[in-house]
């Protein structure tokens, strides 16, 4: 199982040293929506979860989406 | 006066809202045409202006008080690389430029402009490309009014807009609603923010545009989304949307007494060419249906004759009033007149069946669509010269193909994304010892997939 920065890393194509906790959707090009659709996919496959949709727009930096994981008993 | 037209029939809406945005603003017809009469003064008689477009109000109203004032104006997505818009200030030199917050500054000017110019649009605004199509007014008010034709467009309408205005698309979303005197409902939010979704329900919009990446998303997120009782109307258009996607849909409209219009365009032909009515996608998903009103479309073959037989391909020929006058390449052009005389090649193959419905087979310019953004290749191939970087740019619709010969590949990468405006996910880059070439030193293009492949 990759680290929660691996998985951020790997979805929007950016080192994994850019991926901080205050790190946003569109705070950088690369979050934009396509990205968030890859890298939704990405979390649940690598944590074997079914995000709720009402969480994947929620999902709107780095923190809050290791909150929502919470809630799934994920621990990234 | 170009925008007499505009100016006339954006009166009869008076005091009605012509445009409402996130933070609540509400701009009317009326309030429009009074910003028209102050870009006269402020202005002078006729002006190129460069508007730096925004999902705001004020953004949308200054388009329709420039649309309807005598001015010649490019829409700018405002995120543009100032580097990039630097480059086409120089190259057009327009009289002024008006910011998202609709400050007005100065520009060089001094273009000579033909007397039915009235707006031009980028040819592929994410990458501010500098070659652009010129229009008419009259050209963009005969597709409006198609447009409000076949999809029945009254002044109840409330489109719920999160398309780029600046964007052919975006664009003739707001000028076929301001012609009905509907309020357009503009939001900077995107389908994956739950804020999109808590404005798509306390607008009470009624329709919602987006390209296929946005429908793709929406099934993801559950069409359930889409339940709110006003919204009656899905457009889709900026690409092809797949079939099994176009079923989906198909099946939610006919389960829940909705429409789901899929529809084909070209920021050329001021962009609106065919839809595929709602009766009609149930058996034909993934088409893109028949010609608009006013439209009509050809299929030419490769030996320049017209095909007949159903089946067949051939590139797509439009004739229709809002084809562009041509295309512009620098300010000399913008004196130019109507030199395709509303007769369009879009570079797009496309076939009919027995029916007479179209469907598009295949593409023959170096255009590709990234998620909706439409991206040409040779601005790429421009950029890497800039940033001196042997390499050429590929690919397919959602997949740009970066080969470069020397450099790092992510490096590049890196810069690209930060020159343009399309969505970073869809560009790779790839470094190679070298690109496949014949002998006389030109490229192969037709190996650059084979390269691509075997590169590591």
């Amino acid at each position: 199982m990759k680290s929660l920065a691996e998985v951020f890393a790997e979805s929007l194509m950016i080192p994994a040293s850019a991926v901080t906790d205050d790190l946003a959707y569109q705070g950088i090009k690369e979050w934009d929506s396509v990205a968030h659709m890859v890298l939704v996919t990405a979390l649940e496959d690598n944590f074997d979860i079914m995000l709720d949709t009402d969480d994947i727009v929620a999902m709107s930096n780095v923190a809050r989406v290791r909150e929502i994981l919470a809630r799934y008993d994920v621990v990234a | 006066m170009t925008g007499t037209n505009w100016a006339a029939l954006l009166a009869r809406h008076g005091d009605s809202p012509a445009v409402r945005d996130d933070d609540g603003t509400v701009i009317t017809y009326a309030r429009i045409l009074d910003l028209a009469a102050d870009y006269a003064r402020q202005l002078g008689p006729r002006r190129l202006i460069f508007l730096r477009t925004a999902s705001t109000a004020s953004s949308v109203a200054a388009w329709l008080a420039l649309l309807a004032s005598d001015h010649v104006t490019l829409a700018i997505e405002h995120d543009l690389p100032p580097d990039r818009l630097a480059a086409l200030v120089d190259l057009y030199r327009p009289d002024a430029i008006i910011d998202p917050q609709a400050a007005i500054s100065p520009g060089p000017g001094g273009t000579a402009l033909h007397p039915d110019l009235a707006v031009l649009l980028s040819t592929s605004g994410s990458t501010g490309s500098p070659k652009l199509a010129r229009f008419t007014a009259a050209a963009l008010l005969a597709n409006a009014s198609a447009i409000g034709d076949y999809l029945g467009l009254t002044a109840a309408e409330r489109p719920f807009l999160a398309l780029p205005t600046s964007y052919s698309y975006g664009m003739s979303i707001i000028n076929s609603h301001a012609l009905v005197g509907a309020c357009i409902e503009i939001t900077a939010y995107g389908v994956m923010q739950a804020e999109f979704w808590a404005g798509l329900n306390a607008r009470a919009v009624t329709s919602l545009a987006g390209v296929p990446f946005h429908y793709d998303a929406i099934r993801r997120l559950g069409m359930d989304r889409l339940a709110t009782p006003s919204l009656t109307t899905l457009t889709q258009a900026g690409g092809k949307l797949p079939a099994p996607v176009a079923a989906k849909y198909a099946q939610w409209a006919a389960a829940n007494g909705r429409r789901f219009i899929t529809m084909y365009g070209q920021t050329e032909a001021g962009p609106r060419l065919t839809w595929l009515p709602p009766e009609l996608l149930a058996s034909h998903a993934g088409a893109i249906g028949v010609a608009i009103p006013g439209v009509t479309i050809d299929l030419v073959g490769a030996d320049g004759q017209l095909i007949t037989e159903p089946g067949v391909s051939g590139e797509m020929r439009c004739t229709s009033p809002a084809v562009m006058m041509g295309y512009a390449h620098g300010a000399a052009d913008l004196a130019r007149g109507n030199d395709l005389g509303g007769v369009l090649m879009t570079g797009d193959l496309a076939s009919r069946d027995d029916a007479g419905i179209l469907s598009i087979t295949g593409r023959a310019s170096r255009m590709i669509k990234l998620f909706g953004t439409r991206v040409n290749l040779d601005d790429i191939d421009a950029q890497l010269a800039r940033i001196d970087v042997p390499g050429v740019a590929f690919g397919q619709d959602d997949q740009l193909r970066v080969m470069i010969e020397a450099g790092d590949a992510e490096t590049v990468r890196a810069a690209l994304i930060a020159a343009f405006s399309f969505p970073p996910r869809g560009l790779m880059v790839k470094a190679v010892a070298s690109l496949p070439r014949a002998s006389s030193g030109k490229l192969l293009y037709g190996a650059l997939g084979q390269a691509w492949e075997s590169a590591t």
